[in-house]
């Protein structure tokens, strides 16, 4: 390949480590400031003297962290299921099928694009009230049960299924839903599996819907929960980071563990 | 592209489907009770009544807030039914969201500025509307008239004082004294305020004051200390335009812009005073059980001052603090309602107001009442301040109609950016003062 | 994504006459079995997508305050007017190119060129690097918030320690309440968060690209700056128009989070974006014509955007092969 000198190389590195660097040091600050004791949380230094827990006890005694998580694995989970289910239902039948009216579905779909939420959030907000669904993890997952971003990206993948197993399948006597069922998503669940985690990864970071949607701790989805307690204390910056470790900590241990398909599947499918 | 077109077309065709549903959405308009009549309450099968507050959500308040709603429910509550249920609102939206959710909304700690939009959007009612006269007239005796004043809109009274205070500078003891102050002789007036900052700055390298910018109230205190005021006096325009106002905000931003007045929002002045990095800082008295707290764990002496004044004219402070809204749906919930609000608002409920939480004794004949608050303010001097202050006091702007909280953000938008910005304040609040008045009803 | 899999039968040869009566019955069914798999997701972005959006549209002539019992009141088209007198929403249009200006360097210019740089290495230090990079962008934004809120602490953050210890500052910044500092902080930290993806989004594309453009360029005697802007640019192009498309369509969003948390559009609104002040206006301020209105503008406005920028993609496309 190219000839670089050992200079050029090593500035080159020196660059990209410096730009991770910046990447991970909030996190490590947090950390680091999450086990400092009272006294020396508003001091600089980079690693604790006496490394405390003390700041967690509090965090965990002043609020219902693990509730909270559960909510957030709960309302993540569902939205990623329920997205999964309506996308591979609608992504089949527009591979699969030619029928009057498709090109209106796709308008339908690529619309939505241009929605931002906040242009919908007052009806969805009336509405979800009106349900009585206010302040419960089921008003939080109901607008996000489907997802076009969801359905176009499974209709890629299908397209490039080949159409020949299809074809014999259909032949053998398989039936259409079998074919989905038994044929289509067997082959193709990695990426399925991939925009799972995206899908799971968004819905534990969503922001706004929550945020309206929860009211009390104990129904309140982990980030809304630490919200409220980043608003209502002051000067209790070591259980604030100690919270906020807690709850970066699931997502990234999932990153820890399926670092390669996570970035895989931001990059087949980019975000929303 | 297409594809845009031909959504757009799903859109029309749509649009009618929505239109048709949307005008069919009927009002569910409640009954109210008109008469002054209250329900028959049933102790062995109690009413409940939800409570939002927001100073159950504020760590320096909320033991007090929960001693005074559980005493409630194990002494009166418990002999006539009635079950007090708080309700933490740490950003005073959650009652919105809630009475806008078709939730059971029944007593509100309120603030001042929008009561008046609560008022004709969310259904507060009138005092004098739905509890007997009698009762009410008897219930108010001894509360300071100046306070009771307060919550009345166009003549009645739909917030009763509750939580209390008038804004005061708390002093940090030692940096006080390591700068060679005294701060048993506090600043009086502005001048003095800043000359004394520069010194605690220029000898501790600490900060010597702090008023944030976008406090909110104090600066009302400002304006009408100076003569100047916030609303016209029918409430039908704003004027806080006048030259009074300007000379009060311009004293401001050249304290702020010359290094006397730490830059920082309320929320980190108060951390900055706590942390014992701050010679001064004003706010409400609500604050001292936390302060004094923090100066205990800090090792220094808290003292206070009142509100400085300009020149020879004493100071004239605004109350910061709530009135207790109320919405009962029904006669029983009246007097459900009634009975915990002549709880709290009586005897007892402002000598743990004032004790655990620090707000200001509205019946004030309680500070020399040796079974009420007598020991107490002996022991904290603030107190006096305080209730010197209640003399003077005015009441803080209550923004009319269904704009006030747009309006009161203009107001504090215009502020910060007079003290903040190098902006001319003249134009800036004049600007500010014409934008309200195109939102007044 | 116009074509897609033509899978109706084709007729077998050699059946009997049963079979082609259970096929007609069968052929009427066929007919509704593509509705019936649409129909969950269709249904439902008809309740939650187009239904609000449509409302949302009548709401914006409509004069309320979302109480139950009471009920919207025709204005006309008071709310825009009122929209164009009011200051904080014309300040909010302001910022809201600001951010989406701003926003490009994150999420095109640095991530192309740490694509680029990363792209020769070999791969194990090349994923190492992407994937640091990329751990920002899974973080939620409260958590985010959090930590630069207290890094950027006035007093107590460890910023302004740094910096005063370097003698570059004198004084310690109240970041988040200084108009000249909240927003650029505000915009740091949603770019922070895209360097990583776009960065991720941005490789991709350059694997995809010929090596050999590459060889007879160097034989050429182009150096590496030349072959960067000869070369590479345009053959990224269509990745280029596509994170321009998402950063100009989302920018406004993805720093909604940062701004509700860290300075709640304040000081006087100068770090606020349009969808702040319509979240404002419906959930602060109860006035859900107001932000109705702003809402129906700003989904005119950004679909004439977007419909450039469609274009402009189609002018690029043929790069794309």
């Amino acid at each position: 390949m190219n000839h670089r000198s050992p200079i050029q190389s090593f500035a080159r590195h020196g660059m990209l480590i410096l730009l991770c660097i910046l990447a991970v040091f909030p996190l490590y600050w947090m950390v680091n400031s999450s086990l400092k004791n009272e006294s020396e949380i508003f001091t600089s230094s980079f690693f604790p003297h006496k490394p405390t827990f003390g700041n967690y006890t509090y965090a965990f005694t002043e609020m219902p962290i693990v509730r909270m998580a559960f909510n957030s694995f709960g309302v993540s989970i569902m939205m990623t299921l329920l997205q999964l289910a309506t996308s591979l239902l609608a992504a089949y039948a527009l591979v699969r099928w030619r029928f009057r009216g498709k090109g209106l579905v796709f308008s339908i779909l690529s619309l939505t694009w241009l929605i931002p939420f906040q242009s919908i959030m007052i009806p969805n907000y009336v509405l979800v009230n009106d349900l009585g669904l206010n302040d419960t993890l089921l008003g939080i997952v109901l607008p996000f049960s489907v997802s076009t971003f969801a359905i176009l990206s499974l209709y890629q993948s299908f397209q490039s299924f080949p159409s020949v197993l299809i074809e014999a399948a259909q032949i053998d006597g398989m039936s259409d839903w079998s074919i989905l069922t038994r044929l289509i998503i067997p082959n193709t669940r990695s990426t399925i599996a991939s925009l799972g985690i995206l899908q799971f990864i968004n819905a534990w970071n969503e922001y706004l819907w929550p945020m309206l949607i929860s009211k009390s701790m104990n129904h309140a989805p982990l980030q809304i929960g630490l919200r409220l307690f980043v608003n209502s204390d002051t000067n209790m910056w070591g259980s604030l980071m100690a919270a906020t470790t807690v709850s970066c900590l699931p997502i990234l241990l999932i990153y820890l563990i399926l670092r390669r398909q996570i970035v895989d599947s931001f990059v087949r499918f980019g975000i929303k | 592209m297409k594809r845009l077109a031909k959504g757009a077309l799903v859109l029309m065709t749509m649009s009618s489907m929505v239109w048709l549903s949307a005008c069919g959405s009927e009002s569910k308009a409640t009954t109210t009770g008109t008469a002054a009549e209250l329900g028959t309450l049933d102790p062995a099968n109690p009413t409940k009544v939800t409570f939002y507050s927001y100073s159950l959500a504020y760590p320096t308040m909320k033991a007090g807030m929960e001693q005074l709603i559980k005493e409630f429910n194990d002494t009166v509550g418990k002999e006539k039914g009635v079950v007090v249920e708080g309700v933490a609102d740490s950003t005073m939206q959650q009652y919105k969201a809630d009475i806008s959710a078709g939730k059971e909304v029944d007593v509100v700690q309120h603030t001042f500025s929008t009561l008046d939009s609560s008022r004709l959007s969310l259904g507060f009612k009138a005092y004098d509307d739905i509890f007997p006269k009698d009762e009410l007239d008897e219930h108010l005796k001894g509360i300071s008239s100046n306070a009771l004043e307060l919550g009345k809109i166009d003549g009645k009274m739909y917030g009763l004082a509750f939580t209390f205070s008038t804004p005061i500078v708390f002093i940090n003891g030692k940096l006080f004294e390591d700068a060679g102050l005294d701060p048993s002789k506090p600043p009086k007036t502005w001048d003095e305020i800043k000359a004394d900052s520069l010194q605690i700055k220029s000898k501790t390298g600490k900060d010597g004051f702090g008023l944030a910018p976008n406090n909110g109230w104090v600066t009302e205190g400002l304006i009408l200390s100076n003569g100047g005021q916030v609303l016209a006096k029918d409430r039908k325009s704003a004027d806080f335009g006048s030259d009074a106002s300007i000379a009060a905000i311009s004293m401001w931003k050249d304290l702020y812009h010359n290094g006397g007045s730490a830059p920082g929002s309320d929320a980190e002045l108060m951390e900055q005073f706590m942390a014992g990095n701050l010679g001064m800082y004003v706010s409400s008295t609500s604050l001292h059980s936390g302060m004094k707290k923090a100066s205990e764990a800090g090792g220094w002496k808290l003292y206070g001052a009142a509100l400085p004044q300009f020149g020879d004219t004493p100071s004239v402070p605004v109350n910061s603090g709530s009135v207790l809204a109320v919405r009962p749906s029904d006669p029983v919930k009246t007097a459900a309602v009634w009975e915990f609000v002549k709880f709290v608002t009586g005897d007892r409920g402002y000598t743990i107001i004032t004790s655990q939480i620090g707000y200001l004794p509205l019946r004030t004949e309680l500070a020399d009442d040796p079974n009420g608050l007598k020991d107490f303010v002996e022991q904290n001097p603030l107190y006096r301040i305080n209730l010197d202050q209640l003399t003077r006091i005015q009441p803080v702007a209550i923004w009319p109609g269904d704009n006030a909280t747009e309006m009161a953000k203009v107001f504090t938008d215009a502020i910060v950016k007079s003290v903040m910005a190098d902006d001319d304040v003249k134009s800036t609040l004049t600007a500010a003062q014409n934008e309200i008045n195109g939102m007044m009803p | 994504m116009s074509q897609s899999l033509d899978n109706t039968i084709a007729p077998s040869l050699s059946r009997g006459s049963i079979i082609v009566r259970r096929r007609l019955s069968a052929k009427k069914l066929r007919r509704f079995k593509p509705y019936l798999y649409l129909l969950p997701a269709v249904a439902l972005l008809s309740i939650w997508m187009y239904r609000p959006l449509l409302y949302t549209f009548y709401l914006a002539f409509q004069k309320w305050s979302m109480v139950p019992g009471t009920s919207p009141v025709f204005v006309g088209f008071d709310n825009f007017e009122h929209l164009f007198h009011n200051k904080s929403f014309i300040d909010s249009i302001g910022n809201t190119i600001f951010y989406t200006v701003g926003l490009l360097p994150f999420s095109i210019l640095i991530p192309m060129i740490l694509a680029v740089v990363t792209d020769r290495m070999e791969s194990k230090s090349k994923n190492f690097y992407r994937a640091m990079f990329f751990i920002p962008m899974i973080l939620a934004p409260v958590s985010v918030s959090a930590i630069w809120r207290w890094l950027f602490h006035p007093s107590n953050g460890l910023v302004n320690y740094l910096l005063v210890k370097l003698h570059l500052i004198k004084e310690p910044i109240a970041y988040f309440s200084d108009p000249s500092f909240a927003k650029w902080i505000i915009l740091l930290i949603t770019g922070w968060k895209m360097i990583g993806f776009s960065t991720i989004m941005f490789s991709a594309a350059l694997t995809g690209i010929n090596r050999e453009y590459y060889e007879a360029a160097s034989q050429d005697g182009a150096g590496s700056f030349r072959q960067f802007v000869h070369i590479t640019i345009p053959l990224l192009s269509p990745m280029i128009i596509f994170m321009l498309t998402m950063s100009i369509l989302f920018s406004s969003q993805w720093t909604f989070a940062y701004i509700d948390m860290l300075t709640t559009g304040g000081p006087y609104g100068s770090s606020t974006n349009i969808y702040y002040e319509m979240y404002r206006f419906a959930f602060s301020s109860l006035n859900v014509g107001l932000s109705s209105a702003a809402a129906l503008l700003f989904f005119v406005v950004f679909g004439v955007i977007a419909l450039g920028l469609n274009m402009l993609s189609r002018k690029f496309a043929f790069y794309d092969n």
